[in-house]
């Protein structure tokens, strides 16, 4: 496997910093920027189905609406709810083990 | 048992173009749910393009470590996760919304039977009338004559019976706030000339034919103008001519928004301590906007009077009758109220190419509609407020909203409702509570009637909320906005 040479530039304050990614072969390099990507629209996705998640009914009876249909609509929403729940997690799951695959490539460059 | 001191404060919804009813929370969970429904069909679209954009091949290129192939597997899971519950939130709104249509049909078609059922019970009535008659009349001498006896030996007593009737009904008013009670008002409003029909030896097939139930030829109009012309003979609910006046004027800072803001710029009629008359008819607000042509809101008091002989005072018994003729050749005149906000209209310089909104409570409130409906006006709204307002027909080009108590009387006087244009919000006024005594009807009470606006101003039903956006939308941006506030009085005989 082709390893680049490191890159260092010079920041403001005069220090001599690294970046990781500069270091890679072009495949790693476009699979690192694929995946960090891939890592921010989660973020947002995240952030977006967490807010619809916050908005979805609750199906609790009301004074003006009890008995078996409002039990059934009740468990409706409570399962769209514990699903969407689901979801929200399995998003959260892929954003973390995208980080996690950024930081190896990082790591072993 | 009933609680004192908390309204009820379920809101019912319907109209709108819609024949769907349902509570107002039913419909904000279907918005909300639909609002779901679009947002995580759109994250589940967003989830397959991250997938696409990181594929298997270009990670297994860059030999990319374990945990990248797993991400992509939860992405996967995930995507199909958000897709099941964006087509789930969509049919449980699906749901919602058949269920609130199916209320909405059955109660048109309950509606539709109870119709029928009173007009076929009123015209046996009807023509039972002079059988009854036959055997009562007998018996009303003696009556008559005993009545005649007290009131010579007791005047003061005879003199109070009408209002020993209103003591008994103030003190018993759960009689009359009741959904039940409203609703055989209902029937009995729509089933009165089938009474007459019967009473007159009209076959049933042709009143039946030209009522309500049939061709719509006949019905709570042609009643109202028999009504009219008959107490014409006795001197009662005659029209005359009205005059108007401007009583105040003053700068306003804001035109209002929400529905409560509008019912407290409803001007109220009162008699004073010492038996004046005193407050203001109808207010007009006059709203400036530079470039464009002046707007204006027109809000209409209630009932002020309710004997039914007319007197100085056109918000009355007379003018509301009057207000529902329908019956060629009788009282072609419009009430005297409908004239009183005409003139007070022309004298604050609405024309008929002038955007107007119009703003009423009880009677006032039939006027409104009934302005707004007539086609003389360039109507941009309507609010009717604890108005008998069923059997007009509201254009659906501009927003209208109808706010009724389903245990209030007065606007079932209005009958059974004939169009689903406008966006008809109804609240039991005591469901969950004692009435308070001394009020023969405090479901028709303007402060009851202000909770319902606070609770509608608050709802979240999409078709509540866009019609009071629309209404609200009338006054924004203006510059200068004027307020004069008119009286108006019966002229003569």
């Amino acid at each position: 496997m082709n390893h680049a040479s490191p890159r260092f530039s010079r920041s403001q304050n005069l220090c001599v910093t690294f970046d990781p990614a500069s270091a890679l072969d072009p495949a790693r390099l476009e699979a690192r920027l694929a995946l960090a990507a891939q890592s921010a629209a989660l973020a947002g996705l995240l952030d977006q189905l967490e807010r619809s998640r916050s908005r979805l009914p609750s199906g609790a009876p009301t004074a003006g609406w009890r008995g078996p249909a409002q039990r059934a609509y009740g468990a409706s929403v409570r399962q769209l709810a514990a699903h969407l729940d689901e979801a929200v997690d399995a998003v959260r799951g892929a954003r973390a083990l995208t980080a996690r695959a950024v930081a190896t490539i990082d790591a072993h460059g | 048992m009933a609680d004192q001191g908390r309204p009820s404060d379920d809101l019912t919804i319907s109209g709108g173009g819609s024949v769907a009813v349902a509570s107002d929370w039913l419909f904000a969970d279907a918005g909300d749910l639909d609002q779901a429904h679009h947002e995580l069909r759109g994250a589940a679209l967003a989830l397959a393009a991250i997938d696409r954009a990181v594929g298997a091949r270009l990670l297994r290129g860059a030999d990319a470590p374990v945990s990248a192939l797993d991400a992509e597997r939860e992405i996967d899971r995930a995507r199909e996760l958000v897709a099941d519950c964006a087509r789930r939130a969509a049919a449980i709104a699906l749901v919602l919304r058949t269920a609130a249509t199916g209320y909405g049909v059955a109660d048109d078609a309950a509606a539709r039977l109870a119709q029928q059922l009173a007009a076929g019970l009123g015209y046996s009535v009807g023509a039972l009338l002079p059988l009854v008659a036959a055997f009562v009349a007998p018996a009303l001498s003696p009556l008559l004559g005993g009545l005649l006896l007290a009131a010579i030996l007791a005047p003061g007593a005879a003199a109070k019976a009408p209002g020993v009737l209103g003591d008994w009904l103030a003190d018993n008013n759960r009689l009359l706030t009741n959904p039940v009670t409203v609703a055989l008002v209902r029937a009995g409003v729509m089933s009165i000339d089938d009474v007459i029909g019967g009473a007159l030896g009209v076959p049933s097939s042709v009143v039946a034919a030209l009522g309500d139930e049939g061709a719509g030829l006949t019905g709570l109009g042609t009643s109202a103008g028999l009504f009219t012309a008959i107490g014409a003979r006795f001197g009662l609910l005659a029209e005359t001519a009205v005059a108007t006046r401007a009583r105040t004027q003053g700068d306003v800072s804001s035109a209002p928004q929400g529905i409560a803001q509008r019912i407290d710029r409803i001007p109220q009629r009162y008699t004073a301590d010492d038996g004046t008359k005193q407050g203001a008819h109808v207010r007009v607000e006059r709203y400036s906007v530079p470039g464009a042509p002046d707007s204006f809101a027109v809000f209409i008091t209630g009932t002020a009077d309710f004997s039914p002989r007319s007197g100085s005072e056109p918000f009355d018994l007379t003018s509301n009758v009057s207000s529902m003729v329908d019956l060629p050749g009788i009282s072609d005149l419009p009430s005297g109220a409908d004239r009183a906000v005409r003139q007070a209209m022309r004298d604050a310089g609405v024309t008929a190419a002038s955007p107007v909104q119009f703003t009423g409570f009880s009677q006032g409130g039939l006027i409104a509609a009934t302005l707004a409906a007539s086609g003389d006006y360039n109507t941009r709204g309507v609010v009717a407020v604890g108005a008998p307002t069923a059997q007009l027909e509201l254009g659906a080009e501009y927003p209208a909203l109808l706010l009724e108590h389903t245990d209030d009387i007065v606007p079932a006087l209005g009958g059974n409702r004939t169009d689903d244009t406008a966006v008809l919000v109804q609240r039991e006024a005591f469901a969950d509570r004692a009435t308070p005594s001394g009020v023969a009807v405090p479901s028709h009470d303007r402060d009851e009637y202000r909770h319902t606006a606070e609770l509608a101003d608050a709802a979240r039903s999409p078709r509540l909320v866009e019609a009071i956006d629309r209404l609200d939308d009338f006054g924004r941006g203006a510059t200068s906005i004027t307020s004069t506030t008119y009286v108006a009085e019966r002229v003569s005989r």
